[in-house]
């Protein structure tokens, strides 16, 4: 029976009407389609909405739901970033330099979802290559927050998060290389976790910066994004950077005790946080105090050089990554007498300006004379920030802080200050420097009701915990619909 | 700071073609951005180790060959192609 309010249920209560046969896996697809169709346009979260292959995917889901063959994603309407990998579904990244790409493979991931019968909805828009936290500057246009038309939905993945915000697919797939899923589920209030690095296979994820990019989800509630990590992780061997293989059990924490459990508050990321962040977050804490935690304040001193050491190394691994663009294989191809020329050409034209300023910035800091001075320090300056977060965290369970320091700015003031913009990812880069996992879940909302994010990191590995202990504050806190519908 | 003959040099190591006056824009971003990560310098590296950030894992793929794309898949993005091969403009 497909009710109106479907699209506020958690995935743990669609998979309950699935079994139940109280609505099909083709209903389901075809509620969230209609739905899309209804609000897309205005949202503009979809770059392609794959409605036929969407609902042979779910008839599939429903046969294998007929033969009990089910896992909890099993039927469950999904979205995917455009620059995850889909066998003969376009893949731009947001790029004119891709525009009309077709993957000829899947993502590992994907494949995953397919063969357990997960529905592909379609895929999200961004910021070209994940290079941006605005999602005003994809070449398919702009995406607008569903909490507020007058306010960027953050970036890259802002397609992603309005889509879960806007209830245009049960939950999202997206990636993070320095907060692309954190800061836009943050600005549309959702819930959003950057695994540790390691923990999902990459093969097929359009690479950006790749000792930083991870894949993960976006939902409405932790514990959705625990099922979501479920479905995605697998140990793969096309991907020599997975440490974890086989780990399940993501939700396993949900619902346990609190007690005993200590956290380590920044004190340095709650002080330059605006008053109405400082506040919600300040409540978090006391909500972790009365639920039997420990508090204390802890010191981050390599933190001040994290911006400056994520911008070098991304940019330098961007240059480097992106360098396979060449027009020939690929892409969109410009005019040029030489083969060299045609190239030049092709990267020009393709590439959206904040692309070419990375790679320019890459290979800045890795010319011959400022290699010492930029990239070998920022590689240090690495390795001393992963150190500190981690001796931090054998003294505490978890970190707990602002996931930004601020909440949405309005359309216009991140996309016109290049400085203030990059500054804007100061708090985000700490975990994927440290490859530490990371999850946002609201926890209040400032004057205009713009959502505040709460960010949780965890140990290496133990996404249970974070994912947990968010879902105890989820449960005690009522979220506020998106108001821009 | 970077002025415009490093940002030309930049360009051609990048293999990007721009205007002149996307040029003279992306040097005011260029030296932005170089502020941004100026910061850096700071840093006493020598009391640190650099390194690889990643480790890969232990057990890696054998070094053999698997069966790859057709040649109609792997040309199937290109956008100039004959004989079963990319097209591109005359090398010499």
């Amino acid at each position: 029976m497909v009710g109106e309010e479907l699209f506020r249920a958690s995935i743990g209560k669609l998979r309950r009407l699935l079994d139940q046969r109280e609505i099909s896996a083709p209903e389901l697809a075809e509620y969230f389609l209609d739905r899309m169709q209804r609000h897309n346009g205005t949202l503009n979260c979809y770059i392609t909405v794959t409605e036929e292959q969407a609902m042979e995917m779910a008839r599939r889901a429903q046969r294998k739901i007929d033969q009990g063959d089910v896992r909890i994603w099993t039927g469950i309407p999904l979205s995917v970033k455009d620059n995850i990998s889909t066998k003969g579904i376009k893949t731009t990244c947001g790029s004119r330099m891709l525009e009309s790409y077709v993957p000829v493979y899947d993502a590992t991931i994907i494949s995953k979802l397919r063969r357990y019968g997960a529905v592909l909805l379609g895929k999200t828009n961004m910021d070209p290559f994940g290079m941006g936290n605005t999602c005003r500057t994809s070449h398919f246009g702009p995406v607008q927050n569903p909490v507020s038309s007058g306010r960027i939905p953050g970036g890259s993945s802002g397609g992603a998060a309005a889509c879960v915000a806007a209830g245009l697919c049960a939950g999202a797939l997206a990636s993070d290389t320095g907060g692309s899923i954190r800061q836009p589920a943050a600005f549309c209030g959702v819930t959003g976790l950057k695994p540790t690095y390691g923990t999902v296979p990459r093969y097929g994820l359009i690479a950006f910066a790749s000792s930083l990019d991870q894949i993960g989800p976006i939902a409405a509630s932790a514990e959705d994004c625990g099922y979501l990590l479920d479905a995605i992780t697998d140990y793969d061997p096309n991907d020599s950077t997975m440490r974890q293989p086989n780990c399940y059990g993501y939700t396993g924490k949900v619902g346990a005790s609190l007690k005993g459990i200590k956290i380590g508050v920044p004190a340095v990321l709650l002080e330059k946080a605006e008053p109405a962040v400082q506040a919600a977050v300040l409540d978090a804490v006391e909500f972790y105090k009365d639920a039997g935690c420990e508090c204390v304040p802890v010191s981050l001193p390599g933190r001040s050089y994290a911006l400056s050491a994520y911008y070098i190394i991304s940019s330098a691994e961007a240059a480097s990554n992106l360098s396979r663009f060449d027009g020939i294989r690929f892409g969109s191809r410009g005019e040029g007498e030489t083969c060299t020329e045609q190239m030049k050409s092709s990267r020009g034209n393709g590439f959206e300006p904040e692309v070419k300023r990375r790679i320019l910035l890459g290979n800045y800091v890795l010319s011959a004379g400022y290699r010492e001075e930029y990239y070998q320090k920022a590689t240090a300056a690495r390795n001393r920030i992963k150190a500190e977060l981690e001796n931090a965290l054998q003294a505490c369970d978890f970190l707990l802080s602002p996931t930004l320091p601020f909440t949405a700015p309005r359309v216009g003031v991140l996309e016109g200050d290049l400085i203030r913009r990059y500054e804007a990812d100061a708090y985000t880069v700490l975990a994927n420097l440290s490859g530490l996992p990371a999850v946002t879940t609201p926890c209040g909302y400032d004057g205009d009701g713009l959502p505040i994010g709460l960010s949780l990191t965890g140990r290496a590995f133990d996404e249970a915990s974070i994912l947990g202990a968010a879902a105890a504050f989820e449960a005690q806190f009522t979220r506020r619909e998106a108001a821009a519908l | 700071m970077p002025e415009m003959k490093d940002l030309q040099r930049l360009l051609e190591l990048s293999v990007l073609s721009v205007s002149q006056e996307e040029e003279a824009a992306l040097l005011l971003d260029l030296q932005r951005a170089v502020r941004v990560v100026s910061r850096i310098r700071d840093f006493p590296a020598e009391m640190e180790a650099a390194g690889a950030f990643v480790q890969t894992a232990d057990d890696l793929r054998a070094d053999r060959a698997y069966p790859s794309l057709s040649p109609e898949e792997a040309l199937g993005n290109a956008a100039d192609t004959a004989c079963d091969c990319f097209c591109v403009p005359k090398m010499l």
